[in-house]
């Protein structure tokens, strides 16, 4: 019974947010979209999602700062980010891990296992 | 003989010289349009999308030291520091060089990216004016900023030149606006060719017109004035048709100031940038051909169309006068220190083709179609000339011209096509008629007359000064 | 002079009509195609990612049916530009579609075509969908006389991984001249461990660039089975072999390489010994730090400048031999200590300590003269500057040097 989960996905490639929109949707959760840092921060402001989807590199704000925004952001701070970035050297992941991300996938991404990490990060947290 | 006689030929030869050089000159645009136009075609399809990504990810592109020199740019510097520091690129390092501003400039950097002094060793491998301080960090580690006293832009240059990490450096005007993808693309050529290449260049668009939001421009557009179209328009053949043919000549002379990729080593070798001329940029590309011929090694300066670099070009006519009179005079200060390379076989392609290009189509060029129109109108009028040579002249200064415009815009259209709209498309057209009623004339104009400033400066005093990096944009502002 | 002048007037006219028909008709008709193609693909996209995120059997019936001939094209797209951003499952049966669909036959048949940007295309396409049948016609498109196709084959091979891929492509290693080396290294490194034999086996044979280019590519995919094989390099007598070969293991980061690791850092060739010095930086090999401390006095920077660095980031235990070399007799090595501690943010701490006790304060003190004896002064005057404490400001002024005329950094 209980209601759809929300997610923002925060991706300036439109084919990439395409698939992973149909990937979400087909799981059943309910999917908000932003093209670039900016409305990223702005959409999870007003829609308070259970999860983001954040690329790293992104017009206008990029992905540590979309972190860095909803971290220091009282109403924000506990939803769980997932970092879905190109940048794949070791002081990239370090310092999205850093940053507050909860997860770091390198693109090109294994769907399966994205969704896997989701549907963890959803969960409620273990006491 | 009759003294009027001889005169009335003499005039009258000058006339067919003027038509000769007319043809000439638009017929090496042909050929220079034709060949861009094969380059062109050859460039779009040797680009698939996966390339850019791959160069993204891979621990073989090179790392590049990205330069900007400020000067009094506290308005809209840490904008542009921020909107450098999120370029798509993997390893790359921001030095920004603050050439004695008197403005905010420093204090606004520190407080933006919490900046602390750095002890951060350096060779000084090119003298420079004193640099005050050294700048780092800590929550970018990859930014530089250096605090120096006021040398001028080649100076500046030359101080981040001496403090750069990596092999390849890039130098960039504080007011442009580079795309996101432009430092892949640029650097894309020495990928290629790592050991060949030494230097690439990007396209210049004029950005007025468009709407720009935090640094990014988000919708092109041309603009309702028709100056800038013209520039526009007038780009397009300088950089599509001529730029692009010069490349694939292994003759390119010029790479913009505004967005322009080196190999530091290389640079380093020839003692960096200079001061002696009012365009700094186009005198280190001319002399690192002289440099490069002179070590007898395989090397190639290459224009790559694709990475842009968005600029604001002048909206009126005395302040376009004042950007020309500076690029004429530079012009004419960079040929006449590297004059040795006129004609000369040792220089390859560079000495018996782009050279004397410059020297007798670019430098003397203006003179020749200045007082050619003043002549034949005037020949006209005093009915020693007739109607069919006048139409004739027409014609070929006059219509090939407008051919070649329009031929330049074919050549967008078929590669880039920044500019979607048919409202847009529509106005190209018509200005690249336009263009060869008028303004190219007044530019030849401007030409003439900055000849004319260059000699009587030079036994006036020394060095131009200038006030900050823009004066044009400066004077702008102050117009607007 | 008349007919000249008409002829040229015409000609010239005539050109002017003609590009500005071609310019209008061009973009008239590309924007009605991308127009086309952009709603077609809102329509089919959905089916095909529902297709991929699903389980159906076929393509087909996802689809719903067979596919129009006019639609083709645009579902192309829709796989091509999916099936390059994605891995796995979905990965495999979006591959699996284009397969089905007859995509792989078409640019099957396409890279035997004549013209070579369609040869290209399809390469990259035949890579794009891993499509491992098509190995043997790309192995053999690797001597295709155009330099743009052979670069697109071997990418396309490097996609398709495979053992009957990797060998062409090894064998391209050898081939220096027709090859970027550069370029072969990284659709190497990208293809991870099925290459790691094949480059051991090949490497007697490899001229002398290719073989540094083969440890680099073991380097960077961290091929632990490699690691061995590594350690014996460092006795080849080559000694640009020995430093990659220092590099790589450094990249790969066993522990049980740096005992082989130390000894490097004696090795007679500069190279060898800042390689071997960076490696144990990664290794985290504790029982080095004393040699590393040693290596600090050596001739080259590039060996004090790597030996810091690696002090450095042993951590504690590196840190505090950094502090001892504070003392050491060699200028150079000073002010690599300086160098590091500052980056590592000790200096920091020891200036903050000036506020505390007699013992710690001292024991501060003489660390904070070490730096100014080094010259390494512009950090302690900011904080003499700007410290929150006034009482560390008073103390850290007393022990600065009188500011000089310029005050410049050096």
């Amino acid at each position: 019974m209980s209601i759809a989960k929300r997610i923002l996905v925060a991706e300036d490639d439109p084919v990439t947010r395409r698939f992973v929109v149909s990937l979400l949707e087909e799981r059943g959760y309910e999917v908000l979209v932003a093209e670039d840092g900016e409305h990223a921060i702005a959409t999870a402001a007003t829609a308070q999602p259970d999860l983001i989807v954040s690329d790293l590199v992104m017009p206008y704000r990029d992905g540590y700062e979309v972190l860095r925004a909803i971290r220091t952001d009282e109403r924000l701070k506990n939803i769980p980010v997932l970092i879905l970035s190109m940048r794949d050297h070791e002081e990239d992941i370090v310092r999205g891990f850093e940053q507050g991300a909860d997860e770091y996938i390198v693109k090109p991404f294994n769907a399966r296992e994205f969704v896997s990490r989701v549907r963890k990060l959803l969960e409620p947290r273990r006491a | 003989m009759n003294v009027a006689a001889l005169l009335e030929d003499a005039v009258i030869a000058f006339n067919v010289f003027v038509l000769f050089y007319f043809l000439v000159l638009n017929s090496i645009y042909l050929i220079l349009f034709l060949i861009s136009l094969v380059e062109v075609l050859k460039f779009v399809r040797k680009t698939f999308f996966s390339d850019y990504r791959q160069i993204m990810q891979s621990d073989m592109t090179w790392p590049v030291s990205v330069l900007i020199p400020a000067h009094d740019e506290e308005r809209t510097i840490v904008e542009t520091v921020r909107s450098m520091l999120m370029i798509n690129y993997g390893e790359f390092e921001i030095i920004v060089i603050d050439d004695g501003s008197n403005d905010g400039t420093l204090r606004r950097l520190i407080d933006a990216y919490e900046l602390r002094r750095s002890d951060r060793p350096y060779k000084c491998s090119i003298a420079t004016g004193q640099v005050r301080a050294v700048y780092g960090s800590l929550a970018h580690p990859n930014l530089t900023v250096i605090d120096k006293e006021k040398g001028g832009k080649a100076d500046a240059l030359n101080a981040g030149i001496n403090l750069a990490r990596y092999p390849l450096f890039c130098s960039i005007d504080g007011d442009s606006i580079i795309e996101d993808n432009a430092l892949l693309r640029v650097v894309k050529p020495f990928m290629e060719k790592p050991i060949e290449t030494v230097a690439a260049g990007g396209i210049v668009r004029i950005v007025n017109g468009c709407d720009v939001k935090d640094g990014r421009v988000t919708r092109i557009a041309l603009s309702d004035r028709a100056l800038p179209i013209l520039q526009v328009v007038e780009y397009f053949r300088a950089f599509l048709t001529g730029r692009v043919g010069w490349s694939s000549l292994q003759s390119l002379l010029i790479i913009s100031g505004a967005f322009g990729i080196y190999k530091k080593q290389e640079v380093i070798e020839i003692g960096g940038y200079t001061h002696g001329t009012d365009t700094e940029d186009l005198e280190l590309v001319v002399r690192l051909h002289e440099h490069m011929r002179r070590k007898k090694q395989p090397y190639r300066v290459v224009f790559v169309p694709d990475p842009v670099c968005w600029t604001e070009a002048p909206e009126t006519l005395s302040v376009l006068a004042r950007q020309r009179n500076r690029w004429h005079r530079g012009l004419l200060q960079t040929l006449w220190q590297h004059k040795r390379m006129l004609f000369n076989p040792k220089y390859g392609n560079v000495g018996l083709f782009a050279f004397p290009y410059f020297v007798f189509f670019e430098l003397l060029g203006p003179f020749i179609e200045t007082f050619g129109y003043l002549a034949v109108i005037v020949s006209y009028l005093l009915g020693i000339l007739d109607v069919q040579f006048f139409m004739m002249f027409l014609a070929v200064a006059i219509l090939y011209g407008m051919f070649l415009s329009i031929a330049a815009i074919l050549l967008e259209e078929i590669s880039f096509r920044r500019y979607p709209g048919w409202i847009d498309l529509t106005k190209l057209l018509a200005y690249s008629v336009i263009e060869n009623f008028g303004y190219r004339q007044i530019l030849s104009a401007m030409k003439v007359k900055a000849f004319w400033d260059a000699i009587r400066r030079r036994r006036a005093w020394g060095q131009m000064q200038r006030r900050g990096f823009r004066p044009d944009a400066l004077q702008e502002q102050a117009s607007r | 002079m008349q007919g000249a002048l008409i002829v040229t007037v015409l000609s010239i006219a005539a050109l002017f009509l003609v590009l500005t028909i071609l310019i209008v008709v061009g973009k008239a008709w590309r924007e009605f195609r991308d127009g086309w193609r952009r709603t077609r693909r809102r329509a089919l996209e959905p089916l095909v990612l529902k297709y991929a995120h699903g389980s159906d059997a076929s393509v087909f019936s996802a689809m719903g049916g067979a596919i129009a001939k006019r639609d083709r094209v645009v579902v192309e797209m829709i796989l091509l530009d999916h099936v390059s951003r994605v891995r796995g499952i979905e990965h495999e049966r979006l591959c699996r579609a284009l397969d089905e669909l007859g995509f792989v036959d078409r640019f099957l048949a396409n890279l035997r075509g004549s013209r070579w940007f369609r040869r290209a295309k399809a390469a990259e396409n035949l890579g794009l969908a891993g499509a491992k049948r098509a190995t043997s016609q790309l192995a053999a498109a690797l001597t295709d006389e155009v330099p743009e196709v052979r670069l697109r084959a071997a990418k396309a091979l490097g996609l398709v991984g495979g053992r009957a891929a990797v060998f062409p492509l090894v064998n391209a290693l050898t081939e220096p001249n027709r090859w970027s080396t550069i370029r072969i290294a990284d659709i190497l490194t990208g293809m991870g461990g099925e290459v790691v034999k094949e480059l051991m086996d090949a490497f007697p044979k490899l001229n002398a660039h290719a073989k540094l280019a083969a440890l680099d590519i073991l380097g960077r995919i961290h091929a632990l089975e490699a690691v061995p094989w590594l350690l014996s390099r460092l006795d080849d007598p080559e000694s640009n072999v020995r430093a990659r070969a220092a590099h790589a293991l450094g990249a790969i980061g066993v522990v049980d390489a740096a005992p082989v690791l130390r000894k490097a850092l004696t090795d007679a060739a500069w190279p060898v010994r800042a390689m071997a010095a960076k490696a144990l930086g990664r290794v985290h090999d504790l029982e080095a730090i004393p040699a590393l401390c040693v290596a600090l006095r050596d001739r080259e920077w590039w060996v004090r400048a790597n030996a810091a660095e690696a002090l450095k980031l042993a951590g504690p235990p590196g840190l505090e031999a950094l502090e001892g070399v504070l003392e050491d007799a060699d200028p150079y090595a000073t002010h690599q200590a300086c160098l590091m501690l500052q980056g590592a943010g000790i200096l920091d701490r020891r200036v903050a300590e000036l506020a505390g006790n007699g013992e710690m304060r001292s024991a501060a003190t003489l660390v904070i003269l070490r730096f100014v004896e080094a010259g390494q002064v512009s950090r302690l005057r900011e904080l003499a500057a700007t410290h929150a404490e006034a009482t560390v400001r008073e103390a850290l002024t007393r022990l600065l040097p009188q500011e000089t005329a310029t005050g410049a950094a050096r």
